[in-house]
């Protein structure tokens, strides 16, 4: 009991810092089944983890055609590390589940952006020139991860290494979708996690809601990049 | 802007609304892949709302001044395009008892749905058909709209493609094109439209849609080829005009707009006023109509009257290859 108490309540400060404009500080819990875990975002592995609520807000728009306001307010992150590799569950309200994907809707999505070279000066606003992000991307029509990459805003790419696993589930009027990926990848435009013993990590966030036509640069995000840490 | 153009003229007064270049277009590019419900050419019955339906009112294109694009929306999929109806072939022709064969949903809309329906009470009404395809427009407003830069207009002959593999499907375009000439294709997940059939023209060889008109209603050449029928119709003639250059995409797809017989009065007479207002004719061509439309009267008169008229044999086209004007400049071809 008195263990949970103090999950919440280091929930509630890293709320209060994130919605301050301080990063949030995300841990990844130990635990070797985080593999496992990943195939299921409702695996009994995560209810022990703490999660952290990082708030979002609406993209700046990088181009003419990008207007609206995005619906999402914040984003639960939780992260579980094991020997295979890095898990994280993202855990988001939608008021309705898009995962159709037809010619007037869109699909709600997710993702996760690192820098490559692991540095908080490459903005958080899809890098810049030389200054790569790599990017996991979900969306609910495919409920599969794609690996992406971009050096800034209109360059997003697919990598030729798919080597990010994500799957999604809608209930009771949330979106949860975990992330898992090795620790080491052959891919070199692909974040460089190193191993499970030690390491910290910048990560953003972002959330697109399909029935509000949210889709590219008209999405939720964190402004500012977040700390994923993972330790002894 | 590119160096060269390619124009394409569809003589309205020619289209006999059969569908040929429908079918070309679909046979060779879309009957398959998530692309059953687009049309990269279509023909519509005007006046009618058309396809996808209600596309005139759907926004796009540019705002007057030229330096902003104006909102558009995405048509819906089953009230705007339509969603092909299932029918009940099973129990209509399977199950005993005397149950006629039926769609199982009511459709709501599809390409053609309006035919010949046009506007006008008898004995004056009125329609025509309009041919529609991607206007490979000068200054393009769904090139400008795409955040990925997946839209570009070629150098060489001004054909306007989405790259397939930079291409999201995001559908900026979509919503950008004032004609509403692109389409989403949901298995892909991107984006696609009319490519002027570039592997057939880097062939010399005119488009499917062009060359399989049964009407000859369509004339293909670069706009600055003084001899092709696109310059002579256009700049010359000055008879082919752009559908809805409001928008001010300046689109390449020329339409000589069409002459229509006498209304009759009370008493079954011809009043010498044309079945097909000129007004609306201006809504969808322009200013450019009234002269358009005198010049060709002129000219068929002159025919009439056993004289020459090089505009009538240009539009008449008695040789089916005098149409099209391919040759690229030397060393240009691919």
């Amino acid at each position: 009991m008195r263990a949970q108490a103090a999950l919440a309540l280091l929930a509630a400060t890293l709320t209060t810092a994130a919605l301050a404009g301080e990063p949030a500080v995300i841990r990844a819990t130990r635990n070797v089944g985080a593999a496992a875990a990943v195939a299921d975002p409702d695996h009994p592995a995560w209810e022990d983890v703490p999660a952290s609520v990082v708030s979002l807000e609406t993209a700046f728009p990088g181009h003419p055609s990008i207007v609206g306001t995005a619906v999402a307010q914040q984003v639960a992150v939780k992260a579980l590390r094991g020997s295979a590799g890095l898990a994280i569950r993202l855990e988001w309200s939608d008021r309705m589940a898009d995962s159709a994907r037809t010619q007037d809707r869109f699909a709600d999505g997710v993702a996760i952006q690192f820098p490559r070279d692991g540095k908080t000066d490459t903005t958080p606003y899809m890098g810049g020139a030389g200054r790569t992000v790599n990017i996991w991307y979900w969306n609910a029509a495919r409920n599969a991860a794609e690996n992406l990459w971009a050096d800034g805003f209109g360059t997003l790419a697919r990598l030729p290494t798919q080597d990010v696993k994500a799957h999604g589930r809608y209930a009771d009027g949330k979106w949860r979708v975990t992330f898992f990926r090795a620790w080491r990848s052959s891919e070199p435009r692909a974040v460089k996690l190193r191993d499970a013993s030690a390491g910290r990590q910048p990560l953003a966030f972002a959330v697109w809601d399909g029935a509000n036509n949210e889709r590219d640069g008209f999405k939720a995000v964190t402004l500012n990049w977040q700390s994923l840490q993972w330790g002894k | 802007m590119s160096t060269r153009q390619l124009a394409m003229v569809i003589d309205l007064n020619k289209c006999i609304g059969c569908q040929t270049c429908t079918l070309a277009c679909k046979s060779q590019w879309t009957d398959r892949g998530g692309r059953e419900f687009m049309y990269w050419n279509h023909v519509e019955s005007k006046p009618g709302e058309g396809y996808p339906r209600d596309w005139e009112q759907a926004g796009g294109g540019w705002e007057p001044a030229g330096d902003k694009l104006k909102p558009g929306r995405l048509p819906r999929l089953a009230e705007d395009y339509g969603i092909p109806a299932d029918f009940n072939y099973d129990a209509a022709l399977f199950q005993e008892g005397e149950q006629p064969l039926r769609p199982t949903e009511a459709m709501q809309w599809g390409p053609n749905w309006e035919e010949d329906q046009g506007a006008g009470e008898f004995p004056n009404g009125y329609f025509f058909y309009l041919p529609r395809l991607c206007n490979h427009c000068t200054k393009p407003a769904c090139l400008a709209a795409c955040p990925r830069q997946a839209i570009s207009k070629r150098e060489e002959d001004g054909i306007v493609l989405i790259d397939q593999e930079r291409c999201r499907g995001y559908r900026y375009c979509v919503a950008a094109c004032p004609y509403k000439k692109i389409y989403f294709n949901p298995l892909a997940g991107r984006s696609e439209k009319c490519i002027f059939c570039y592997p057939r023209v880097e062939k010399g060889i005119p488009q499917a849609c062009a060359y399989q008109c049964v009407g000859r209603a369509r004339h293909v050449s670069y706009l600055d080829d003084k001899a092709g029928a696109a310059y002579r119709l256009v700049h010359e003639w000055k008879v082919a005009l752009p559908l809805h250059p409001e928008h001010g995409t300046q689109p390449n797809v020329y339409y000589v707009p069409p002459l229509s017989t006498s209304t009759f009065d009370a008493n079954g007479k011809p009043t010498g006023t044309p079945r097909i207002p000129d007004d609306y004719l201006v809504s969808l061509f322009g200013p450019g109509v009234g002269a358009a439309l005198e010049t060709l009267r002129r000219e068929i008169a002159r025919k009439e009257q056993g004289e020459a008229s090089e505009l009538m044999d240009l539009l008449i086209a008695y040789r089916h290859g005098d149409m099209f004007r391919l040759d690229r400049i030397e060393g240009q071809r691919p």
